[in-house]
């Protein structure tokens, strides 16, 4: 971000592949508390704006927008004796008829010799693959996005409660307990309209650990326990359905490839009000090769189960025209459902204010 | 279903994966310590701060200042969990980062070669050695963390 970057006189590209998906320093600096002890500060300025444009050339029937602009407010800052402090905000405005909403905001410590953090406010599940602000593409994953029954939260929905854990070069282990989720429009995609007014109805536990093995291999597991209460605006009816997800998940990176793997089963006991359990599952597998230190080109596999079957090829070629912008070319094409449309999208992506104090990338 | 195809995925991407040969840009330079007593400065961003020298500030390399006799083997080692270049600078440490992308492809084997850079080093990845036939003082910087890593070494 170029809070960031005028802080320690980087590049943007010292942390971003193309902005915003991080490389192996800028995941590091993420995990560190957004803090360098070492590196003297040059500026502060906690204040950035991101803007995207995408264009969608195959509209679904239910979409009327070929273009859609979004805007997002990005607030950090650290602060304390050694910095090891600091918060974080995210405030989308409001697009495509969705009014603007706080989508992050966290306050968090990160001890800097053992990686040992707390962090308290709105944030995101830790997941192997970001499925918001720093995703690599257009589309989200929808092993992370889809939902059951009449619940509109899925794993890529903010949380508000605690997440704390150790995040260190051998393990990165994280656990959270949430007492309610972020209720607005994600990203400008309006809630769809409902008949229930839903909420946790005990705080929600999740858990996940990802072990760095040699070779460039990561693997772990996540767990997610919860209990939702729906209860009808028109009846005042009320249910609730207990849920639980598990997952396995993998990476490796080597040069210039990387392989991202996740995979998810899911049980929820009441998923209608009417007692009827429903299974789930989903999972992805993305493969990118960066053809260069700025630019990569990915394949995704999505598969999804939510119970009804869904699987998608999605495949995006990515590259930086500067260090503060992004363009994505991205087509994402349904398999076995020959009614199911092809989508094929672009889009461009910059952050302000444009600093950059290496001028010459 | 979607967990068979998860793993078989996973499998034919190991497998295409390597088979494949990364170019130059960005391959692993996966040099070995040095035999033969080369002084190894180390490379991180974490561990090693900030210091002075005739130059201006130095940081992030240990010794990031450091006089040997000529004749002198070195090479560079990252320490960090992410990568890093020690690559020439000429003249003096210009306030910005001035690096090109020539900085990622390892050149040079003598510090006195224009424009010697150890290219994109992986994490614990070892450099080329280099020698220092030619006495003088040689500005360097890592392209990635420029001006936050840089140091000097003077072949006496």
């Amino acid at each position: 971000m170029p809070i960031f970057a005028e802080r320690y006189g980087f590049s943007c590209s010292a942390c971003h592949t193309a902005v915003p998906d991080l490389n192996a320093f800028g995941n590091s600096f993420r995990k560190a508390g957004f803090n360098l002890p070492n590196v003297p500060r040059q500026r502060d300025f906690p204040v950035a704006l991101r803007f995207q444009e995408t264009y969608v050339k195959d509209l679904l029937p239910s979409q009327n927008r070929r273009y859609n602009a979004l805007a997002i407010l990005i607030s950090t800052e650290n602060f304390g004796a050694d910095k090891s402090y600091s918060y974080f905000t995210r405030y989308i405005f409001g697009s495509q008829g969705a009014a603007g909403s706080l989508y992050y905001a966290w306050a968090q410590h990160v001890n800097p010799r053992t990686g040992v953090f707390q962090r308290i406010g709105l944030f995101s599940l830790p997941l192997i693959a970001n499925p918001t602000q720093r995703l690599d593409t257009i589309t989200l994953q929808p092993a992370y996005s889809y939902t059951i029954g009449h619940s509109s939260a899925n794993l890529a929905t903010p949380r508000l409660g605690l997440l704390f854990g150790q995040r260190n070069g051998f393990i990165d282990a994280e656990f959270a307990v949430s007492e309610d989720e972020y209720h607005g429009a994600a990203y400008g995609a309006p809630t769809p309209p409902s008949d229930f007014a839903q909420a946790f109805a005990v705080p929600e536990v999740f858990g996940s650990a990802l072990f760095s093995l040699p070779h460039g291999f990561k693997a772990g597991f996540l767990s997610l326990r919860g209990s939702r209460s729906f209860q009808s605006r028109a009846t005042g009816a009320t249910y609730y359905d207990s849920y639980r997800r598990e997952g396995a998940q993998a990476s490796w990176a080597q040069g210039r490839f990387e392989l991202t793997g996740q995979q998810l089963w899911g049980r929820d006991d009441n998923a209608d009000g009417f007692g009827n359990p429903s299974g789930s599952s989903g999972g992805f597998v993305t493969f990118k090769y960066h053809a260069t230190p700025h630019s990569y080109i990915g394949l995704r596999y999505d598969a999804v189960a939510n119970p009804f079957a869904t699987r998608d090829y999605d495949l995006y070629a990515v590259f930086a025209p500067t260090a503060h912008s992004r363009f994505v070319l991205e087509h994402f094409k349904p398999v076995g459902n020959s009614s199911a449309l092809a989508v094929t999208s672009a889009q461009l992506l910059f952050a302000l204010p444009f600093t950059d104090p290496q001028k010459n990338r | 279903m979607a967990s068979k195809l998860f793993w078989i995925g996973c499998v034919l991407g190991s497998i295409a994966a390597a088979g494949c040969t990364p170019g130059a840009a960005t391959a692993p330079n996966t040099h070995q310590p040095a035999a033969g007593g080369a002084i190894v400065i180390g490379m991180s961003l974490i561990k090693y701060g900030q210091s002075s020298s005739p130059f201006g500030t130095v940081q992030a390399y240990n010794p990031a200042f450091l006089t040997v006799p000529a004749g002198s083997t070195i090479q560079f080692h990252n320490e960090d969990g992410f990568k890093h270049t020690a690559t020439m600078i000429s003249g003096s440490f210009p306030s910005a980062n001035t690096f090109n992308t020539t900085a990622l492809t390892p050149s040079g084997t003598d510090l006195a070669t224009a424009a010697w850079s150890s290219g994109d080093l992986d994490p614990n990845g070892f450099s080329q050695t280099f020698s220092s036939l030619h006495p003088g003082t040689y500005l360097y910087g890592c392209y990635h963390h420029y001006p936050a890593m840089r140091g000097v070494i003077i072949v006496q």
